[in-house]
């Protein structure tokens, strides 16, 4: 039996006018314009997959993008026994993409980013495309387990954010392979993952989360304190947030 | 400027020292040849003579040519080759320098020549030069405007364009000059740029002690007398020409412009050798501080690897003119910096291994939650460790492979990173006087620093630490010290199950002072007085655990045990006196409460007795009013006061009915004493 807590909120920040980010735990999907915390209790003897996408802002559809690759990836979440059939899926989302932006593509297939986590067992699985994050916080220590996809800087010196992405779901002009980042790990009651957009990240630092996610409150009250934190630092692109607190 | 050698030894070097610059430790800021002031006290007295003590330890004499014009002021420095002193004309009282090489060939008299008739405009002035008692002396002038590094020191931190292109401008034609004679200086640093003054600029190029006569073509040349961090790459090899010099000045520049030298560590600490060496056979100088394109084109230029391509005057010069002369190397047109791959720690990019060190000291934090990913091989881990197997860094990969706590794994591989920097533990320096002051840090209150002691402890810190700069024996101090903190804390649990992880802390930070060299006894004069601290040893646990032989090497450990224990037995004395204390007196109470008791009991058949005697002796019949009768009705107002007490008392005792029987008789006493008075008695009817 797989039992976790998960507390998810999304938001489309204080800039943007639309929220082209979405969420899922466990085959509920949701990208609400404004969100507040939903808190969902998961018992399952089936793998249970949460995901965080976020389409690309400034291509056709990024919103219709993130829902639709992460309905896809949810539609085959129940057989997500390996790490192998959840990078399936994340290909299969896409392919969808580019089948869905219609040919020719006008201005480029319609793209999002994703990161996925799939908690079977004792045993977690991440898998990202883009710059969506999942981190693991562990003896209170935050952790990055995804693998950010940005361009690495050429040469020594502070590296300049571009906000570009070297690989995601859709959002090319023409199809073009990706390399999904997987990371598998062994999970102990009270570990949590933070699954997140860049819309967070980019404006919290890391030790901030850290600190909202040690500090011993709530799940909810986390991520709510998240959420605000992140708005009050400028909130200038879509928020998503999902806490997965392993139960047992 | 210097007042007087050695007074500077907290002051970070400049420069690294030479090899001809083997000074003492107390002289590491430069390798002065004339630069020091002279102390104004001399120059307003009258010459002393030779004879005359001077009251300074002079480490070489004048050579005797020399006594007869100079007086000695004062020695300078020391070096490999030469010794300098500060001497005084015995006629002008002009300060001048002398420099007496050990051995009379260190210089050839042709390039000595060429020297004393240079252009004083361009070099220090070469007053005169000989040779006696098989040494070499020159006698030169004296700068009184200190060295281009003394006045980097006085303006820390990155010069201005200007002013850099000011040093350019006097030292681009000195250089000039220096090669049109056929020399080389081949040891130029800001350390031999000497500052005649300030205002007007006006430098001048000093210490020809390496410098060599060339012809047309290279001359090899055999020598490690040189300055490595400003040494061209073809000199390891032993080549002597002009390049050498244009290198330098790059390097020179470059220490202008960025504030810091390549080889120089973020906290200003040097590179060794070694590592200089090494950073030279594997990287371009890093450039990628220098903003400024211009200038960057002329750093490029200067610090060209390959020889035959290096810029030197005639691309300087064009350069000055507003030119852009061609960059050559494999850099290409790209902007130059490290080739090495980079590593991005907290959203910076870094090649050097130094550089990443210095990062993780900085953002102690960051640097755990990347080595905690070691558990599960995250992507930044393994990048961190593909990178150090790329760069061939394999103490690092070493570090990186070995499963650590994240706070031991940061710091070993830091040390694997940067072996010579500063040794750090959570942003904590830990050299010898930082240790001893955050252990008494831990020692004065609850804080980071208990926190940080028990990290130490429990990571056995101070042993990857062991042999780093200032941290000299913290492997013999570690492993006494986790003997003598297990020996302690298996006791004290044991003894006092109470301890919180807060005081273990604070005993483990005294013993951490304990367990330096001869500091076994710091406690025992603490620990004698508490172990004869009356109310302590008044409890036989203590007293037998102040009196045991304890063996030599676990003596503070039983030291600090008593420090802990004492007061916990001192306070149980206590306590257990005040438990005596209140027992007795509860013993007390019943002891009052069962008389009383007893006597309640006991008055219950003397209160029948009074109230019967009260009832007789105010019985009716009347008995004459009068002196004779009146004790008669006193003594029965007696009995009746008496039975009503004892009544009272036998209520109180529980007797209800025998208490009753003694108050009516009372009542009726009283009423029969009443009409006994002449009163009527109050019955119905």
């Amino acid at each position: 039996m797989n039992r976790v807590e998960v507390v998810g909120v999304t938001h489309r920040g204080r800039v943007r006018p639309a929220n082209e980010d979405t969420i899922a735990v466990a085959g509920f999907l949701s990208a609400v314009p404004e969100g507040e915390p939903v808190r969902l209790t998961v018992s399952s003897t089936r793998p249970v997959t949460c995901l965080v996408a976020d389409g690309l802002g400034g291509h056709a559809d990024g919103a219709r993008a993130s829902r639709l690759a992460a309905q896809v990836i949810v539609d085959a979440s129940p057989t997500f026994a390996d790490s192998a059939a959840i990078v399936a899926a994340v290909h299969r989302a896409d392919a969808n993409l580019y089948a869905g932006s219609g040919h020719p593509l006008p201005r480029g297939a319609m793209g999002t980013t994703v990161v996925v986590l799939t908690v079977s067992g004792a045993d977690a699985t991440c898998v990202n495309v883009g710059d969506s994050r999942c981190y693991l916080l562990r003896d209170g220590l935050l952790v990055q387990l995804s693998r950010d996809d940005s361009p690495p800087p050429s040469r020594p010196g502070p590296a300049v954010p571009t906000g570009r992405v070297t690989q995601t779901l859709g959002g090319r002009l023409t199809p073009a392979p990706i390399h999904p980042h997987v990371q598998r790990l062994s999970t102990i009651a009270g570990d949590r993952f933070l699954l997140c957009s860049d819309g967070l990240t980019d404006y919290l630092p890391v030790d901030d989360v850290e600190n909202c996610l040690t500090g011993g409150g709530r799940p909810d009250d986390v991520v709510r304190d998240l959420l605000r934190r992140t708005l009050d630092a400028g909130g200038g692109d879509n928020v998503s947030a999902l806490l997965v607190t392993i139960l047992e | 400027m210097h007042s007087e050698v050695g007074n500077e030894r907290a002051a970070e070097p400049l420069s690294p020292p030479t090899s001809r610059d083997d000074l003492p430790v107390t002289t590491v800021d430069q390798p002065v040849t004339s630069r020091d002031d002279p102390p104004v006290t001399t120059v307003d007295q009258p010459a002393p003579t030779p004879d005359e003590p001077t009251g300074r330890y002079r480490r070489v004499n004048l050579p005797p040519a020399l006594l007869d014009r100079y007086f000695p002021d004062r020695d300078l420095a020391a070096g490999g080759e030469a010794d300098l002193m500060l001497v005084r004309d015995r006629i002008s009282g002009t300060p001048a320098v002398i420099r007496i090489y050990r051995r009379g060939d260190a210089v050839d008299s042709a390039t000595l020549d060429i020297l004393r008739r240079a252009d004083r405009r361009h070099l220090i002035s070469l007053l005169d030069w000989g040779r006696s008692d098989g040494v070499l002396w020159e006698v030169l002038e004296y700068a009184a405007g200190g060295s281009l590094a003394d006045l980097r020191r006085e303006r820390p931190g990155p010069w201005t364009d200007g002013q850099v292109r000011e040093v350019l401008d006097q030292l681009l034609p000195a250089l000039e000059y220096v090669h049109s004679l056929q020399l080389v200086h081949r040891d130029l640093k800001p350390d031999n740029v000497l500052v005649r003054s300030v205002e007007p600029f006006d430098l001048v190029l000093a210490d020809f002690g390496l410098t060599t006569m060339v012809a047309a073509t290279h001359e090899m040349r055999q020598t490690t007398s040189r300055t490595l961090a400003y040494a061209a790459p073809e000199a390891a090899a032993g080549d002597t020409w002009a390049g050498l010099d244009w290198w330098a000045l790059g390097i020179l520049l470059v220490e202008l412009l960025t504030g810091r030298h390549p080889f120089q560590r973020l906290d200003g600490s040097w590179m060794d050798d070694r590592m200089i060496a090494r950073e030279m056979a594997v990287r371009e100088i890093d450039l990628s501080l220098i903003r400024d394109e211009r200038w960057l084109l002329l750093c490029r230029g200067l610090l060209t690897r390959a020889p035959e391509q290096r810029w030197g005057a005639a691309q300087v010069r064009r350069w000055c003119a507003g030119g852009a002369p061609t960059v050559a190397g494999p850099s290409g047109p790209v902007p130059s910096g490290p080739s090495g791959p980079v590593f991005v720690f907290a959203d910076t990019a870094y090649s050097s291994p130094q550089e990443l060190a210095d990062a993780f000291r900085r953002r102690w934090t960051d640097a755990r939650r990347l080595l905690a990913g070691q558990a599960y091989r995250t992507p930044q881990f393994l990048a961190l460790r593909d990178w150090a197997a790329t760069c061939q860094l394999t103490a690092a990969v070493r570090a990186l492979d070995e499963p650590s706590r994240p706070d031991r794994a940061v710091t070993r591989l830091i040390h694997a990173l940067d072996p010579e920097g500063v040794a750090v533990y959570c942003q904590r320096p830990m050299d010898r006087d930082n240790l001893v002051q955050l252990a008494q840090q831990a020692i004065e209150g609850p804080g980071a620093a208990r926190d940080i002691i028990v990290g130490l402890h429990e990571d056995g810190i101070l042993t990857v630490l062991d042999g780093r700069p200032g941290c000299a024996g913290y492997a013999l101090i570690d492993s006494r010290w986790r003997r003598l903190g297990e020996g302690f804390t298996f006791r004290a649990r044991e003894l006092d199950p109470s301890l919180t992880k807060s005081q273990r802390a604070m005993y483990l930070a005294m013993l951490l002072l304990a367990a330096f060299p001869g500091q076994d006894q710091m406690y025992a004069r603490q620990a004698e007085a508490a172990a004869a601290e009356p109310d302590a040893r008044a409890q036989a646990w203590f007293a037998a655990l102040a009196d045991q032989d304890i063996p030599a090497e676990s003596r503070p450990a039983h030291h600090v045990m008593l420090l802990h224990l004492a007061p916990l037995a001192a306070d149980r004395t206590a306590r257990e006196r005040a438990d005596r204390e209140i027992r007795q007196a509860e013993e007390d109470r019943q002891r009052k409460l069962s008389r009383r008791q007893t006597l309640d009991v006991r008055s219950g058949p003397l209160a029948v007795v009074c109230g019967v005697l009260a009832c007789w002796l105010a019985r009716p019949e009347p008995v004459p009013l009068g002196p004779v009768s009146a004790p008669w009705w006193l003594l029965a107002g007696v009995a009746i006061a008496a039975t009503f007490y004892l009544g009272y008392r036998t209520r109180r005792g529980g007797r209800r009915k025998t208490s009753f029987v003694a108050f009516a008789c009372g009542v009726i006493a009283v009423l029969m004493l009443y009409n006994g008075l002449g009163g009527q008695l109050p019955l119905p009817g």
